[in-house]
């Protein structure tokens, strides 16, 4: 069963992790502590080499060498320092003759610390500035993701105002033709064409008046000019109301209610959630083919109500699915829907992703009736 | 071409917009057939040919345009588009794909009216112009080369008198931008809008009572222009 699934604005950028004094403490001591252990390891390594086949001082300076320009390349110029001089003081003390003493009276040795030294150092920033490259250049893969969000959100509300244009323009265009003609000198109209053109006029401006309508509601509920006056109402009781006010709209397509046998009080507001469900109604007898039955379902969870118009008919064309999918709710989104051949009646959809936001404002509300279109259920074959 | 009773095929979505426009053209003496989507537009064109097609760009199962191209494959039916005024490129992609001419939604009936009448007759006289085409105080005489207002000769270059030509020949039809870049400068201007505007300018300012306020070429905003036909004769002044 689909769920009303909240959700935020795409993440435009992920936050830098930055990690507390503590972090970074422990972090440091981290790395200088696998520069030690990488020093033991080389020394095992030496001193297993020393003990089987290879005794060759110079070949265990090497040894020790790898394993400097590892921890430089692995963790960093810092530790490396330390490895080179661990490393620089293990093989004096281990492997040159005199062994386990430290004399420093042989110049080869300052040069041996010099290399060493100066090993760790290069091989540290080399493996530090490729590091920084990598960095960058997730930074620009991040980057390219960004403007990729925006364009996106920017071809969504292309969509949206287009759908919205194509909504308000229908009725706009029925009524300034309707009119043109009623006023056109070259026709003389018989008593039944102009009926039928004031009709038309009547009708349209109606449907005008409750786009518009839809519309301002949804301004208002987005500038916070809204606030949901809840109040303990029955669930039945609200839809019941709905269907009665809206029975004109409901004659040709035969409604079937399915609502959970508990009878409890939810708090709600009364008005939005009304005009709410009559969105859903409408959708659902507007673009299916007349007769369609209609299913209004309601099932209560332990802090949700949700109620399901689904209207069996063709549903949204997969093309425009996505742009349902992802219409910019405040709130929530709307995952499936068997609704509308074109992108939605949108100010109906607005109208509701916007009151479920009201709701969503009150976390601590014991319920919320969240509304949507019911879920796609392909499989139960269309009209 | 049809007898006397020409036929329209208005493929268009919403019932309201269909059924205005049934009533409206049938009282005007149009054959009218409609249907609510693009696959049965094609359909019912394919059944029985009509005289002419109001085709709405917004519909539900193909896009408009996809109707238009099809359309277009096998069939030179004048078509009008009907759209919406936000969407310019739709209209430019809509006319380069064959449409004759466009209407924005709302529009008024007068409009459609004159629109149709306008890609009945190109429709019509098809491969042969008029030698001569009259348009309010201007004559413009195709075998001559000559443009007059008010009888007095118009000294046109070269290129302002193909432009006229362009323009004049599809008297009351939309040409866009690239439309008469194409037919003027040839193929390899076609982006160059500029040149186009600056031409337009001087031949307002030549065949115009008022150039400020166009009476002969008329700006279709964003789209290109389009050559007003008058009563021949009547006042450079209305």
């Amino acid at each position: 069963m689909m769920r009303l699934k909240w959700f935020t604005q795409p993440v435009l950028r992920t936050p830098w992790r930055h990690p507390g004094p503590h972090g970074r403490m422990r972090t440091v001591l981290l790395r200088y502590g696998l520069a030690m252990l990488l020093v033991v390891l080389t020394s095992s390594v030496g001193l297993l080499l020393r003990l089987t086949v290879i005794g060759h001082v110079a070949t265990i300076q090497l040894i020790y060498l790898l394993g400097v320009l590892l921890v430089a390349v692995l963790v960093g110029t810092g530790p490396a320092f330390l490895a080179a001089l661990l490393s620089f003081l293990y093989a004096s003390y281990f492997v040159l003759e005199p062994r386990y003493t430290f004399s420093m009276a042989d110049p080869e040795q300052a040069i041996r610390l010099v290399v060493f030294l100066t090993v760790a150092l290069l091989a540290g920033e080399l493996a530090a500035r490729a590091r920084r490259q990598v960095a960058h250049a997730e930074h620009l893969a991040r980057e390219v993701a960004t403007a990729h969000a925006l364009v996106e959100s920017d071809q969504l509300k292309a969509v949206i105002l287009s759908s919205m244009s194509h909504d308000l323009r229908i009725p706009l265009t029925a009524i300034q033709g309707a009119v043109d003609e009623l006023t056109a000198t070259d026709i003389e109209w018989s008593p039944q064409h102009r009926q039928q053109l004031l009709g038309t006029i009547q009708k349209q401006t109606r449907r005008l008046d409750y786009l518009v309508t839809n519309l301002l509601d949804r301004s208002r509920i987005h500038a916070g000019a809204v606030q949901p006056r809840t109040d303990w109402y029955a669930l039945e009781g609200g839809i019941l109301h709905t269907l009665d006010t809206q029975h004109a709209l409901l004659t040709r397509h035969p409604v079937t209610l399915d609502l959970p046998p508990d009878r409890s009080l939810i708090p709600l507001d009364f008005v939005l959630t009304g005009q709410v469900r009559v969105n859903l109604l409408h959708n659902g007898v507007t673009y299916v083919p007349p007769a369609t039955p209609l299913t209004i379902c309601a099932w209560l969870t332990v802090d949700t109500v949700t109620v399901t118009v689904a209207d069996y008919g063709p549903g949204i064309p997969a093309t425009e699915r996505q742009y349902l999918r992802a219409i910019p709710a405040p709130g929530c989104r709307y995952r499936h829907s068997r609704q509308r051949g074109r992108v939605g009646n949108l100010p109906g959809l607005y109208s509701r992703a916007g009151w479920a936001h009201l709701g969503r404002g009150h976390p601590r509300r014991r319920s919320q009736l969240l509304l949507y279109p019911a879920p796609d259920t392909g499989d139960r074959g269309g009209a | 071409m049809s007898e006397n009773t020409p036929a329209v095929l208005v493929i268009d979505d919403e019932r309201a917009i269909r059924r205005l426009l049934q009533t409206s053209l049938e009282a005007r003496g149009y054959r009218v057939r409609s249907v609510a989507t693009g696959e049965a537009g094609l359909l019912a064109l394919a059944d029985q040919p009509a005289d002419m097609v109001i085709l709405d760009l917004g519909l539900p199962d193909l896009d408009g345009l996809t109707v238009l191209q099809r359309l277009r494959e096998w069939s030179q039916v004048p078509v009008i588009v009907l759209s919406v005024r936000s969407d310019e490129q739709q209209k430019i992609d809509a006319l380069d794909l064959g449409a004759d001419d466009y209407l924005t939604k709302p529009f008024s009936t007068g409009e459609l009216l004159a629109r149709l009448r306008v890609a009945q007759r190109h429709a019509a006289r098809g491969m042969a112009p008029a030698a001569i085409i009259c348009t309010g105080n201007l004559v413009i005489d195709l075998a001559r080369r000559t443009v007059r207002r008010n009888g007095q000769l118009l000294r046109l270059t070269p290129t302002e008198y193909t432009l006229l030509r362009v323009l004049a020949s599809n008297m009351g039809r939309v040409l866009t931008h690239s439309m008469l870049l194409r037919e003027v400068w040839g193929p390899g201007a076609q982006q160059d809008t500029k040149l186009l505007r600056g031409f337009i300018a001087q031949l307002r300012q030549k065949i115009e009572p008022t150039p400020t306020h166009p009476h002969y070429i008329i700006t279709e905003l964003g789209v290109g222009y389009r050559f007003i036909e008058h009563p021949p004769g009547a006042a450079d002044y209305p």
